[in-house]
């Protein structure tokens, strides 16, 4: 049961679910507190292995897609009033279309390819919703710096793009020979963050 | 002097000079696959400075080498001690900030022994090869190497490898003017003897980590027949492997083309253009990338090479069928 669930946290973030297994999976999340943050942790993998910045936040992102959805509930025109309380009938949220599921996991990777964007430069009207609680607001210019490491790029997601050819590039390309050593890039702490 | 004994003395010129040639060609190109052997073979570990895009890092590895493989570790000594470790089978990154540890398999299955060896004659076109002075770095004595390129498509070398190992104690990368683009300098370095065992993780408190072993990647086939063709790649640039394979998180495939001039390499990638992908120029560190849109489908280059290389590589990608 233990390997089922990982496996489909795993086809979860692959975005490799039916309709019904996702609808399944997110409910099983939602219900167990350590699989919650275990999605969490997959997600902070995939950014550490990418080479992207990782930050750890009091609040999940699991919760961070709650109450996103809560959001958009009360936000969306037309739709039907539904009790914003997060206790039961938070499941029925989750499960309520499939679209709603489906948004649920976008908006999750969305908040977490956004971390590496810390200085406010959003334009993406899909950014708003990042709302990093580890940094101060009023930090002087200077402090801030630009939190990409790719200069030019003000999207979080071409820059997740990015660092995901980088990595494969560098497991095809021959190592060890002249150059730079390999994975340097993972390895690298950036002064920036 | 009659003519005869001009042409003779021609002659000799010409053939002293042509030797002299010869013998500094075979001597860089010796040290050169020295240099390789060393790396790959020998028990090494040390510490190492990394400067790049003015960011000064600090780094040690760990490499050892015996009957089995190659293993080798590489810790971040600044910031977060990131670590990496490598050997045939599989590379291990290791994020202590967010208590994971993450296994991969290595793509290849050959592990990171590439069969790499430098063919000078081969890369003549392209790269100037001189043997230099010596230097001392590490606190040894290092013959000098450099590799200058002869455009701006590419960028050269200048090594400093141990005359008694031929480890590069220091490696200047360089543009086509000279000017370092980034330098890799070891402060230590001890050379053992026997191989030695690596512990493969440094991590205190294992058990509070969480291990997570990642997904092969799945190519979907390895081919040479592809939709798409380069027209007009930089001098002596050429396509040395192309994969197909599913791509990330959502429908549609990657082609995947890997592309050498013998030395420096980029790979480009093509995706239906389904979402936003890189336009234009970016860089991080050492490493050039320019993105564009072609029929539908998002163009990325991607390598260590000048920008000026990623963007015409880029550039010059089209669909043929």
């Amino acid at each position: 049961m233990t390997d089922d669930i990982n496996e489909r946290i795993s086809a979860l973030l692959d975005n490799e679910l039916s309709h019904k297994e996702l609808q399944h999976t997110l409910d099983s999340i939602e219900l167990d507190d350590s699989l919650r943050k275990q999605w969490d942790r997959y997600h902070l993998i995939g950014d550490a292995m990418r080479g992207e910045a990782v930050r750890l936040s009091a609040e999940s992102i699991a919760d961070r897609v709650r109450s996103r959805l809560e959001e958009d509930d009360q936000s969306l025109p037309g739709d039907q009033p539904i009790p914003i309380t997060r206790s039961l009938n938070y499941r029925g949220r989750w499960g309520r279309t499939a679209g709603g599921a489906m948004l649920a996991a976008s908006v999750a990777v969305i908040t977490v390819m956004a971390f590496p964007q810390l200085t406010g430069t959003v334009s993406d009207s899909e950014q708003p919703l990042v709302v990093d609680n580890s940094l101060p607001q009023t930090q002087a210019p200077y402090l801030v710096q630009s939190s990409t490491r790719w200069k030019n790029l003000s999207e979080p997601k071409v820059e997740s793009k990015l660092n995901r050819y980088l990595i494969d590039h560098n497991e095809y390309v021959t190592p060890g020979g002249i150059g730079v050593i390999p994975y340097t890039s993972f390895v690298s702490y950036d002064s920036d963050r | 002097m009659s003519a005869s004994q001009i042409r003779l003395f021609v002659l000799l010129i010409t053939v002293s000079a042509s030797c002299f040639a010869n013998k500094s060609d075979d001597d860089v190109r010796l040290w050169l696959q020295r240099m390789v052997n060393a790396v790959h073979s020998l028990s090494y570990e040390g510490t190492f400075v990394f400067l790049h895009s003015e960011q000064l890092e600090s780094m040690r590895i760990i490499h050892t080498a015996d009957q089995a493989g190659e293993k080798e570790r590489l810790v971040s000594l600044n910031g977060v001690a990131r670590e990496v470790f490598r050997d045939n089978a599989s590379v291990t990154c290791i994020a202590p900030d967010v208590k994971s540890v993450s296994i991969g398999k290595r793509v290849s299955g050959e592990g990171f022994r590439a069969v790499f060896s430098v063919d000078i004659s081969q890369l003549e076109d392209l790269y100037d090869f001189h043997l230099l002075g010596e230097e001392r770095v590490a606190g040894r004595p290092a013959r000098v190497v450099a590799i200058m390129p002869r455009d701006a498509y590419r960028y050269g070398y200048r090594l400093y490898l141990d005359i008694e190992n031929a480890l590069p104690l220091k490696t200047d990368m360089l543009s086509v003017s000279g000017k370092a683009v980034s330098q890799l300098m070891f402060t230590e370095l001890q050379v053992h003897s026997s191989p030695r065992d690596i512990a493969e993780i440094s991590i205190e408190g294992k058990e509070h980590y969480d291990w997570i072993q990642q997904k092969p990647q799945k190519p979907v086939n390895m081919s040479n027949t592809s939709p798409w063709s380069f027209s007009e790649l930089p001098k002596g640039f050429a396509i040395t492997l192309h994969s197909k394979r599913k791509a990330d998180q959502r429908d549609g495939n990657v082609d995947h083309f890997v592309l050498s001039d013998g030395l420096a390499s980029l790979s480009v990638y093509v995706e239906e253009a389904l979402d936003a992908g890189l336009r234009g120029n970016s860089a991080m560190g050492t490493i050039n990338a320019f993105g564009s849109e072609t029929e539908g489908y998002n163009v990325t280059a991607v390598g260590e090479v000048p920008a000026v290389t990623v963007e015409q590589v880029a550039r010059s990608i089209k669909l043929t069928k």
